[in-house]
């Protein structure tokens, strides 16, 4: 009797864990699936697919799977974590003393200025070398939380953005976040920054607020990336431009600078696919003082 | 997939460990095939023709072992057979690119290397050699043969496993409850290194990466390939320990792969306690068939130099590997040559000539470019230095120093040391699910957020 409920027992976890097996299996795989070859997987491209696959090893541990989940020194050197590609050489990024974008910056250009904005404000920040201009910018800063997120401003303190706002009196405004909330439905998050910009309006009157749009990220990125792709990245700023618009403020959009021809980030000012390199951010700065019209919009 | 990862640890280990345990023992090896198999496929599914090749790898050398042992024909013969299409395959895959770019062409087909290909490749001719020298017997079950080479917890990153040490076990499981807490054990520990210490670390160098290197301060630069050569050690090593732990709950001794390298007072010492499977690999199957230090002084140092110019082509398919081999030859015959005598003597000495040279030597590993490669190395002398932000590396001290500190504590026997000198089985099982716990959390976090290291 008892050798026989033992193998009861036995035959039912055995046939439970089959299950759940079989069933996570379907789910683990599918997702799997979906990731490497696209919704259809009979219509995906094989260039696509091998090119995706390529980029892919390039993020290690930021990427869900191989690669160790894990940024881009993965390949085979390893092996540890991460598949290996024979891929092509990716193209040394070029410095950016570049024809098009020219120009000295004023030294007090920036004086009074207020950056809002994310990661790539942060690196503007640190290597824009912009003199007098104030920061509130940090990795990862979102509307979402932005109520609870307090910065150290030299000179002024810990503050929030509002409380930021209340104390200081900005002659212009640079606002450019968005970004880190792709994941979330853009509509919703795009009237969370028609609220947000009414705010700075009515504390700041006189300031002129800028709304730049987000910088791309490459080709490479966009077409592995459900969320953090090119395409979002325009529906977002669309909905920036559109409240720009709505309030008669000027509205930017440094893509221009950085784009290469399909208005994918270039590769060539970057290493890791999303922010600028460093010496690259003289640019943007350059950029933006000597190539904007900062008379009034009407 | 990975070990560190929620479908692992969610569904595909809690179902072969149950499924695992309540078979009979005639059905284990079966199941760890399957399993395998599902495992790989799941690693490869982008590229689907690798399990065509691996398959095909071990037919092919389960095959000729047994061809080589029944003395059909030639045994030589079957051996250099052997040797000719595993070594070709690898070349194919993995370094036809290399070579034609060489010769200025480049491939008109985007070959992508096969899952495991180096590991397995490694395995497959430690196999027939052992087989025609007779060190062992050739398998006669290709059931059991293939989970030799295939079982999931050393298909993809090693350790590179010899047939000997687990012909029994292949046949008798050796497992015990003993066994099986150990192995857990040694799993969590691993995961926690890897899923915790490695993958924070890899935030520094990652952020450094996208700055660009010649925008990086002196400073930082010290600071990340320190970083690095933490994240390296600690992504490997746990990876492997994970592998060893996994084995031994099912029944496996695999080899270690690691044995406190960053410890080492000499290079040379450094090898033997790092990824010490390829190594003892390269010993037993090139250095001691080549001569060895049996040859006279001048072969001795030509065979440490084909040995180490391969170890480091093995690692990939560049000029900076052959060039890290070449770096690693020079340090280790100069100790040879007389440092490594001195260096063992005065150990305090050792420990700060391995300080300062493993980072450098993990620099020229990471950095596969090498107009990159200079760059970096003249930013550690304060040269170069193109739109420097000054303060950058107080700002990575402060996010990074308390796991850098975890780091380098890590890296010495002393936190394992404490583990094991905990004596009451249910503090120490607090301590595995608390570590399991926050390894699991990590990687959700890192699952759902895939920049949560590095958001924007």
């Amino acid at each position: 009797m008892m050798k026989n409920n033992k193998k009861m027992i036995r035959i039912c976890l055995l046939f439970v864990a089959t299950a759940y097996l079989l069933i996570g299996g379907v789910k683990v795989f599918g997702d799997s699936i979906k990731k490497n070859y696209g919704e259809n997987p009979f219509t995906v491209a094989e260039s696509n697919k091998k090119e995706n696959k390529g980029e892919n090893q390039k993020d290690k541990e930021a990427v869900n799977e191989t690669t160790n989940d894990t940024e881009s020194t993965e390949p085979v050197e390893e092996e540890n974590t991460t598949e290996v590609v024979v891929e092509e050489k990716k193209p040394v990024p070029v410095v950016a003393t570049v024809e098009e974008v020219q120009g000295e910056v004023p030294e007090d250009f920036f004086e009074n200025t207020l950056f809002i904005g994310d990661s790539r404000t942060v690196g503007l920040m640190e290597y824009g070398n912009i003199q007098g201009a104030h920061f509130f910018a940090t990795s990862g800063l979102c509307i979402y939380d932005l109520d609870d997120t307090a910065i150290d401003i030299p000179g002024v303190g810990k503050v929030t953005i509002l409380e930021l706002l209340a104390k200081h009196n900005y002659s212009r405004i640079y606002l450019m976040m968005g970004i880190n909330e792709l994941g979330a439905d853009i509509d919703y998050t795009g009237n969370l920054y028609r609220e947000f910009i009414t705010k700075i309006m009515e504390l700041q009157p006189d300031t002129q607020l800028v709304i730049c749009g987000n910088l791309h990220v490459t080709k490479g990125r966009s077409d592995s990336d459900t969320i953090y792709n090119n395409a979002n990245i325009d529906r977002l700023n669309s909905h920036l431009k559109e409240i720009a618009q709505e309030k008669h403020l000027k509205y930017i959009d440094s893509n221009s600078i950085f784009d290469d021809e399909t208005n994918s980030l270039s590769e060539a000012y970057t290493n890791d696919r999303t922010h600028p390199l460093g010496v690259n951010y003289q640019r943007w700065v350059v950029w933006l003082a000597n190539y904007q019209d900062y008379s009034d919009v009407e | 997939m990975l070990f560190s990862s929620m479908e692992f640890l969610v569904w595909f280990l809690p179902c072969f460990i149950l499924i695992y345990y309540l078979l009979p023992n005639r059905y284990k090896n079966l199941c760890i095939l399957i399993f395998s198999l599902v495992f790989y496929m799941y690693g490869c599914i982008s590229n689907p023709i690798s399990i065509l090749l691996f398959a095909g790898s071990i037919v092919l050398t389960f095959g000729l072992g047994r061809l080589i042992e029944d003395k059909k024909g030639n045994g030589k013969a079957w051996l250099v057979l052997g040797i000719l299409i595993q070594v070709g395959m690898l070349f194919l895959y993995k370094y036809l690119g290399f070579f034609a770019g060489v010769f200025g062409k480049q491939l008109s087909i985007r070959l992508l290397l096969p899952l495991g290909i180096s590991f397995y490749t490694f395995q497959s001719l430690s196999y027939l050699i052992d087989v025609y020298r007779g060190t062992v017997s050739a398998e006669k079950s290709l059931l059991r043969f293939a989970v030799y080479m295939g079982m999931f917890p050393q298909v993809i990153s090693g350790p590179i496993v010899r047939y000997e040490t687990v012909k029994k076990q292949l046949s008798h499981k050796d497992i015990t409850k003993e066994g099986i807490i150990k192995g857990a054990e040694l799993f969590v520990l691993g995961l926690g290194l890897k899923a915790i210490l490695a993958n924070r670390l890899s935030g520094m160098w990652s952020n450094i990466e996208a700055i660009g290197y010649q925008s990086i301060s002196t400073p930082l630069a010290w600071m990340g390939i320190i970083a690095y050569s933490l994240q390296l050690y600690f992504d490997f090593s746990g990876y492997s320990m994970m592998a060893v732990g996994l084995g031994k709950m099912m029944g496996f001794k695999l080899p270690n792969n690691f044995n406190y390298p960053y410890i080492s007072v000499t290079m040379t010492e450094f090898w033997r306690r790092w990824h010490i499977t390829l190594g003892s690999w390269f010993k037993d199957y090139l250095y001691i068939p080549l001569g060895g230090n049996r040859k006279g002084v001048g072969r001795t140092y030509l065979n440490l130099l084909v040995v180490w110019l391969l170890t480091g082509f093995w690692h990939g398919a560049s000029w900076t590997f052959l060039a890290w081999g070449l770096f690693l030859f020079l340090i280790i015959a100069n100790e040879k040559l007389w440092l490594g005598k001195v260096l063992n003597e005065h150990r305090a000495m050792g420990h700060i000539y391995m300080i300062v040279l493993i980072p450098l030597s993990w620099m020229i590993f990471a950095i596969t470019d090498i107009n990159e490669l200079l760059t970096y190395a003249g930013r550690l002398i304060g040269i170069g230095g193109v739109n420097v932000f000054h303060g950058d590396w107080q700002k990575y001290l402060s996010q990074f120093g308390l796991f850098l500190g975890a780091g380098v504590l890590f890296s010495t026997r002393i936190p394992r040391a404490l583990f094991e000198m905990i004596k009451n089985k249910y503090v120490k099982g607090a301590v595995l699910i608390v570590l399991f716990g926050a390894s699991l959390y990590m990687i959700y976090k890192g699952a759902n957020d895939p920049f949560m290291y590095f958001q924007f």
